[in-house]
Order: structure tokens, then C-alpha cells, then sequence
């Protein structure tokens, strides 16, 4: 019987060999410029109809929008040479490129463009939303698109930069082919030659590139879930770059061969409370434990100094107020708003009111390390001030939005302010309407500003209401807002070409350039 | 393959089933060395224990509170002898709490395993033929099974709680316990002390009771403290891999855990001290374990 065990244990051993081989096998090839770029998550398809526009590293490089984004983060040209708006905000006429083919050497027409509006808009997608407003896209000619809205939709540019999806594929099989998922078919600067699920995708550069050939000849993305795992590849050679946790950053710093690329992103983390819970409908509670947590202390432990305190949604963007509010950790503060809100310390130093203590569970996803430590001293940080919360961190199928009290939740966009407010802070999305505002936080204010956000192209008015957002949610805040992230990325030493630009959610965005990359020596 | 793992066990043969994994590393202590290292064992034991009970005494810090300006100490810190994490929680709290998790998840589930065992091991050695059968032949076959598949499996299933992980391992320990305990009372069964019970009138449960159960229990005690360590182990492996206790619930597993994103990163100690604790406790158990074994078989059965 140990002799029938101890064979057992050999084979698992072996197959735990082969399977690490054949993810080891992607390595770079002799004479060739390639890229191993390992991340954790990996994506159920490759296709960008079906996803906003955190788009993952491989849909980004297959795929380009009418329009993309500069280092700041503007919208400039890109399938689309240039475009026209009308003065009613209504008509957009966008002049495609000319001679740009999809990576199976047909070529890219305004057909392609229609077929993905219409697709998007009418497929009932998550996505489908961002083109509701479309009352009518038609092809002029092969190279004029008019789109025509119901009424002014600002992010409509921003909406535009995600991919353009080939008619000649999908006019039959849908937009939503899986199929198309798996083997997809785009403009970009890389077309994907295989991918291994759980395992890598490998892509080489697509010689008729609209903007030239790209430095690299080949970029494989390898999907290393464990951060453990990513780290000792990376020096082992086996992969060139990595996305690594804050506190892997270190061990990096001190490797000739390695550089480390430290991007800021839009991705906050903040403490959202579920308004249908009596206990969180007092601003004043929410405010006080806003100045009862000490940003940088958790900025300094969970992510190892990497990251920037929140004040708000907005922080990143150029829509942000600075002077709407000042959330400091300021016990002081804490005690003066909830005694004027009518709490009291009781015997055992909790507030409370109508001898009913503040007390309740925060959760999060136990899956992702840096929530689960975060909670973890928030919820430290929050006894000490007075506040009653157990972190108790939950698997994520786990998790009842409806049931639970607090949730450390993450939102953020890089780009238009519109595409991460409105759905998380106005009322019409709260979680009963089948919306992403999981709170269901609902003030008219904050509804009134958000609707005069969208509503118009011009940038003062938008600024204006913005502001107007902020200062609503100073008043009535709807979270505790913690932190941002920034994203670390360890890659080559001598791979010139990334350019810092604020990322979007896990860092997602990092190869918005990849067609500028080489090697230096 | 079927029948590979019964071979061993057939009727007669009363030596317990081997343990396997770091369970198999037995220290067979040579002369009369046994006694010391057993004497030592016990003492072990007895010093994790009471540091699981009186962990709320021994200690004035909340195992979950963290503190951002104490964060990654070495080891020997004032306040924290034992240091502390990336979030400043102290190690030395952190371990004597999770003492009390692992250790108490360790001797349930044991004593779960123990019990069904001896339990199925009877019904199997007395029962009708088709019952025989049934219970022998799943035993077979989770025997065949990776253990550990199993339990995550279940675990995975059922979602991560103190009550899962005992279930999980009861139903992937029991196995061993109820092959020996088959074997025994199947042997006590020709014997004529057992054939004179049932000429005196005794009904079939009352020699299960009286004579068969108490007469097998000396192999299965030897097993019983095996499965205490098979235990506490998987309880770490199952936390390890994230499907044991819930997270933020302290265990030497769990700290395991949430040490493994910091093993290049030169806090060697969050790892080393869990690590060490389990190694401890299991190295002493198997040295009870095995003083059991060799006492039962030297000093022979009476009755």
C-alpha cells in the first residue's frame, strides 16, 4: 500500500511537472524581441463589445476604438482620422482612417463601425447602456460614419475608444460570438496566435499596423494567478515582467535586469453602507467616520506607501474640487459630529444612540489580499474612534448585496467622470433596479448634479455640476472614502517605450502604448 | 487498484494502517529512550494545550487588531515577542488564538474520525454481508482517492467554516480506522471467549458493547492519535489553500496563509513560526502515537 501511495504522489508530481513545463514553454524565443508579461486575472473572452473600457492587456493590443487616449488621459484620434460635432451636440460625423486592415487582411470600412454601434447597443449587454442614446448610426460612404443622439451624451468619445469589431465575422454568428471570443480578429498593432486558458496568450506583432509595425515582435500574457508565484518567475527569468503586489515591489528594486513602472490609477477603494439599514440614514455618522480613519496610515501598511489618500470619486480627474471637502483623520472632529448628532460613549466606549451601539460587519471580497488587509485596519482604525465593525471578509459568490451592512467596495474611471458616477451614486441605479449602486444611496442633489453631468458637451457646465456633485456628497456621504491605488508593474530594464498615464481598475490599461515598445540594446 | 489498499488489512492483520505524508515520519525512539521522548511528547502537548485555553490570559491583545505603526517587527520587539505581520497584528497573539482554532479542529475532527470509524469498522465486522461490503468497498475507494481532492472539494461545496473543515476531514480520515477496526472484531469474533457471550444468551449489540468494541481498541488507539496529527494538518493545508477557516479567524493554517505573499520578501519569521508550530505538534503526537503502538504490542491483550 505506501509502495501504491508513494506512486500516486510520483504522478501528481509529474503531471504538476508537465502542466508548469508547458507554461514555462512560452518563454521568449532566440533572436526575436518578445515580452512575457504575467498578471492574475484572465478574461472569459477576448472581445470588447462585452466589456467597458477596463479593457485586459490582450483586447487592448488586438483591438483599437474610433477614438483612444493620450497620456492624460484625453481622447485623440485613432480608427477615426477626425470628427465633426454639431452645435446641438446631437450629430457626430467621424472621417475613418484610410487603408486600415483587420488582422485577416480585410479591409476596415464605416460598415464596421455601424455594425459594432448597432451590435453593442441592441445585444442587451452590460455595455449596452453606453450607446442608449444612439437613436441612429448610418455609413455615408465607406469612410463617414454620422451617429445621431437622443440627446448630448458626453462620453460618448470615450465610449468610442473601445474596439470596433469586425462585420465580415460576426454579421452572422453575432457580436457576442464565442467563438470570435476565443480567436479574435481586430485592427490593433498584435493579433493573438494562440491562447492557452489558464495558461497564456501569445500574441505577434501585425506588420500592417494603421500606425507602423510595432517595436516588438511578440508579447505573451502569462496568467499567474498567485502574486508569490509571479514574482519568483520573475527571477527566474522565466517571465520579463510582472504586475506585482505593493509589498513584492521591494524585492524588485535591488535587480539590474528589472525596472519598476509605478502608475497612479483611478481605482479607489472606499466603505460603502447599505442605506436600506436604518442605522447608516444619519449623515452625520458617516461623515464623522470619514475623519476616523487615517488614510496614510493605510496607505503606509497594506499598500506599502503605494497609493494616495481618497477625499472622493473625482480625485483623479480633472473634474475634481479641491476645496469641497478635507477629510483628515481628526479624532477631535469625529467626537465634536457625533455628539452634536446626539450619540454618547457608552460603558464600553462605543457611540451610541437610543442605547443602540453602532455596531456592524464590514466586509469584502476574501479573495483579493489588499481588500481583506484593509478592512482588516479599517475596521481597527474605526474601533479605536468609537465604531463597533468586525471585518469579516467573505468568498466572493458569498456575498448578498442586498443582506450585507458595509462592503469595501472599489470604483474609478481614468476616463469620462460620467461612466463611474453615475451607476454607483444615482438613485435610479440602485441595487433593486438591477444597477451597480449597491448602497442604494439616493440623494436628490447628488441625482440632480449627475444628470446635469451628463447632460451637455460643454466642459464649464459639466465642471459646474461636477462641483456641484462633490459638495452634495460632503454633505451626505455615501462611503468612507480610504484610498487609490497605483499600480506596479516590474518590467525589463532596458524596455524603453511604457509612459506613466493614470490606469484604470487593476492597473488594466499598461499597454495603452504597446506599439511604441522595444529594447533598447 | 481496488483491492491494493485492503491487501494489508485483511482479517488478522491488526497493525494499524500507516499514516502517510509528514504523518509517516515517525520518531522510533531506540531502548529506553522511548519513555523520555514520549514523557517529552506528552509535555508538548500539554504546553500547546494549555496555551490554547488560557490564550485570552496569556495574552491582552486582540488577535485581529491591527496597528499601522507597529507594522512588520522582527521577532524579540518589545511588546511583541514574537513580532508582527504586514499589518501590525502581533504574532505571539496571533499564534496562541490560532492555537486554540487548530488545536480544537485537530481533536474534533479526530475524535469524529475515531468514533465513526469504530463504529462503521463494527457494523461492517457484524453486520450482514451486503453491509460488509458497502462499508469496506467506499472505504476502498476514498482510500484510492487523493485525500486532499476530496476535502477541497467538499470544502469548496460547502464554503469555508470551522463546522466544514471537521466534516471534511472526518470524511476523508475515517477509512483507516474502520478497516482496522473490521479486522480486529472479525479476529475476536472466532475467538471462544466471544463464541461463550453468545452461548450465555447475549444478544448480538450486547457483545458489540461488551466484548468486541473494548477488546479492539488498542490498535485503534494507536490510529486515534495518528488522526489527532492527519487532523491538525489538513486543517492547515485546507486553510492554507484558502478553503479552511474564514480568513480573518486566526489559525496556524491561516497564518500560513497570509505569510505566503511575504516568503521572498525577508519576513522568513511569519512563515518559519507557524510552520514551526506545526511541525512541533505533529512530530509529538507521532511520538505518542508510536509509544501506544509499542506498548500495545509488547504488553499483549488481556481479558
Amino acid at each position: 500500500m505506501t509502495r501504491f501511495r508513494a506512486l500516486i504522489a510520483v504522478g501528481v508530481a509529474l503531471s504538476a511537472l508537465a502542466t508548469g513545463c508547458a507554461a514555462g514553454g512560452s518563454g521568449p524565443e532566440d533572436n526575436e524581441d518578445t515580452l512575457t508579461y504575467a498578471l492574475g486575472d484572465e478574461p472569459e473572452a477576448f472581445n470588447p463589445a462585452l466589456v467597458d473600457e477596463h479593457l485586459d492587456p490582450v483586447t487592448e493590443m488586438v483591438f483599437r476604438g474610433l477614438t483612444a487616449h493620450d497620456a492624460d488621459n484625453r481622447v485623440v484620434p485613432a480608427l477615426a482620422e477626425s470628427w465633426e460635432i454639431s452645435d446641438d451636440e446631437r450629430t457626430y460625423t467621424f472621417h475613418l482612417r484610410e487603408g486600415v486592415t483587420w488582422h485577416d487582411g480585410e479591409p476596415f470600412t464605416a460598415d464596421d463601425v455601424v455594425f459594432t454601434i448597432e451590435g453593442v447597443r441592441d445585444g442587451g449587454f452590460a455595455t449596452s447602456n453606453k450607446y442608449a442614446n444612439v437613436t441612429s448610426v448610418t455609413a455615408e460612404d465607406d469612410t463617414t460614419v454620422v451617429v445621431e443622439l437622443e440627446r448630448p451624451t458626453p462620453a460618448l468619445l470615450d465610449t468610442l475608444s473601445n474596439g470596433i469589431l469586425p462585420e465580415h465575422l460576426l454579421a452572422d454568428s453575432g457580436i457576442d460570438d464565442p467563438a470570435f471570443g476565443e480567436h479574435p480578429i481586430g485592427t490593433g498593432p498584435f493579433q493573438l496566435d494562440t491562447w492557452e486558458h489558464g495558461s497564456y496568450a501569445r500574441l505577434t506583432a501585425f506588420a500592417d499596423y494603421y500606425a507602423g509595425p510595432p517595436g516588438l515582435d511578440a508579447v505573451t500574457i502569462s496568467y499567474v494567478p498567485d502574486a508569490a508565484t509571479r514574482l519568483i518567475q520573475l527571477n527566474n527569468g522565466e517571465i520579463d515582467a510582472a504586475y506585482l503586489e505593493p509589498q513584492q515591489a521591494g524585492e524588485v528594486e535591488g535587480n539590474p535586469d528589472l525596472r519598476l513602472e509605478v502608475y497612479p490609477t483611478a481605482d479607489y477603494r472606499g466603505v460603502l453602507f447599505n442605506m436600506e439599514d436604518e442605522r447608516f440614514a444619519d449623515p452625520a455618522l458617516r461623515q464623522a467616520m470619514n475623519y476616523a480613519v487615517d488614510r496614510e496610515a493605510i496607505v503606509e501598511s497594506v499598500l506599502y506607501g503605494y497609493g494616495t489618500p481618497a477625499g472622493g470619486p473625482l480625485d483623479q480627474s480633472p473634474f475634481h474640487v479641491e476645496d469641497a471637502v478635507d477629510y483628515s483623520f481628526d479624532p477631535g472632529r469625529v467626537e465634536e459630529i457625533m455628539t452634536e448628532a446626539g450619540y454618547e460613549r457608552n460603558g464600553e466606549d462605543v457611540w451610541e444612540k437610543e442605547g443602540e451601539p453602532v455596531s456592524f460587519e464590514l466586509t469584502t471580497f476574501a479573495e483579493d489580499g489588499v481588500r481583506s488587509a484593509m478592512i482588516e485596519v479599517v475596521a481597527t482604525q474605526l474601533r479605536e474612534q468609537g465604531f463597533d465593525v468586525t471585518a469579516e471578509p467573505r468568498p466572493r459568490d458569498a456575498v448578498d448585496w442586498a443582506g450585507l451592512e458595509s462592503f469595501l467596495i472599489g470604483w474609478g474611471t481614468p476616463y469620462d467622470a460620467d461612466s463611474s458616477l453615475y451607476g454607483p451614486f444615482h438613485s435610479s441605479e440602485a441595487l433593486a433596479d438591477g444597477g451597480s449602486n449597491y448602497g442604494s444611496y439616493a440623494n436628490d442633489e447628488v441625482d440632480a448634479a449627475l444628470e446635469a453631468g451628463r447632460g451637455t458637451n460643454d466642459e464649464a457646465e459639466r465642471a459646474a455640476a461636477y462641483a456641484d456633485f462633490q459638495r452634495a456628497l460632503a454633505e451626505d456621504p455615501p462611503y468612507v472614502w480610504l484610498t487609490y491605488l497605483d499600480a506596479v508593474n516590474a518590467v525589463p530594464a532596458n524596455l524603453t517605450g511604457p509612459q506613466e498615464r493614470a490606469l484604470a481598475h487593476h492597473g488594466y490599461g499598461f499597454f495603452w502604448n504597446v506599439e511604441d515598445w522595444s529594447y533598447s540594446s | 487498484m481496488v483491492t491494493g489498499p485492503t491487501v494489508s488489512v485483511e482479517e488478522g492483520a491488526s497493525g494499524p494502517v500507516r499514516p502517510r505524508g509528514l504523518l509517516a515520519a515517525r520518531i522510533a525512539p531506540p531502548g529506553g529512550g522511548g519513555r523520555a521522548a514520549l514523557w517529552t511528547a506528552v509535555g508538548v502537548l500539554v504546553l500547546m494545550g494549555a496555551a490554547a485555553l488560557f490564550a485570552p490570559w496569556l495574552t491582552d491583545m486582540d488577535p485581529a487588531a491591527t496597528d499601522t505603526t507597529a507594522t512588520s517587527l522582527p521577532p524579540g520587539t518589545p511588546g511583541h515577542p514574537l513580532g508582527t505581520d504586514a499589518l501590525g497584528r502581533d504574532l505571539y497573539t496571533r499564534m496562541l488564538h490560532g492555537a486554540r482554532s487548530s488545536l480544537l479542529v485537530g481533536l474534533v475532527a479526530a475524535a469524529i474520525t475515531v468514533v465513526a470509524g469504530t463504529g462503521l469498522g463494527a457494523l461492517a465486522a457484524t453486520g450482514p454481508r451486503w453491509l460488509d461490503t458497502a462499508i469496506t468497498r467506499t472505504a476502498d475507494a476514498l482510500l484510492a482517492l487523493p485525500l486532499i481532492v476530496v476535502a477541497l472539494a467538499l470544502a469548496a461545496v460547502a464554503g469555508s467554516s470551522l463546522s466544514t473543515v471537521v466534516i471534511a476531514i472526518a470524511v476523508t480520515a475515517w477509512m483507516p480506522v474502520a478497516l482496522v477496526a473490521r479486522a480486529e472484531m472479525r479476529a475476536l469474533r472466532a475467538r471462544p471467549f466471544v463464541r461463550a457471550a453468545y452461548s450465555l444468551g447475549l444478544s448480538r449489540g450486547q457483545v458489540v458493547r461488551r466484548h468486541l468494541v473494548p477488546n479492539a481498541l488498542p490498535p485503534i488507539a494507536a490510529i486515534a492519535a495518528f488522526e489527532v496529527g492527519h487532523a491538525i494538518l489538513t486543517e492547515s493545508t485546507l486553510s492554507f489553500l484558502g478553503l479552511g477557516l474564514p480568513p480573518n479567524q486566526p489559525s496556524w493554517g491561516n497564518l500560513l496563509t497570509d505569510a505566503r505573499s511575504h516568503l521572498l520578501t525577508g519576513q522568513w519569521y511569519t512563515v518559519a513560526i507557524p510552520a514551526a508550530a506545526i511541525v512541533v505538534t505533529i512530530v509529538a503526537v507521532n511520538v505518542i502515537a508510536t509509544g501506544l503502538d509499542r506498548h500495545e504490542a509488547t504488553e499483549g491483550r488481556t481479558w
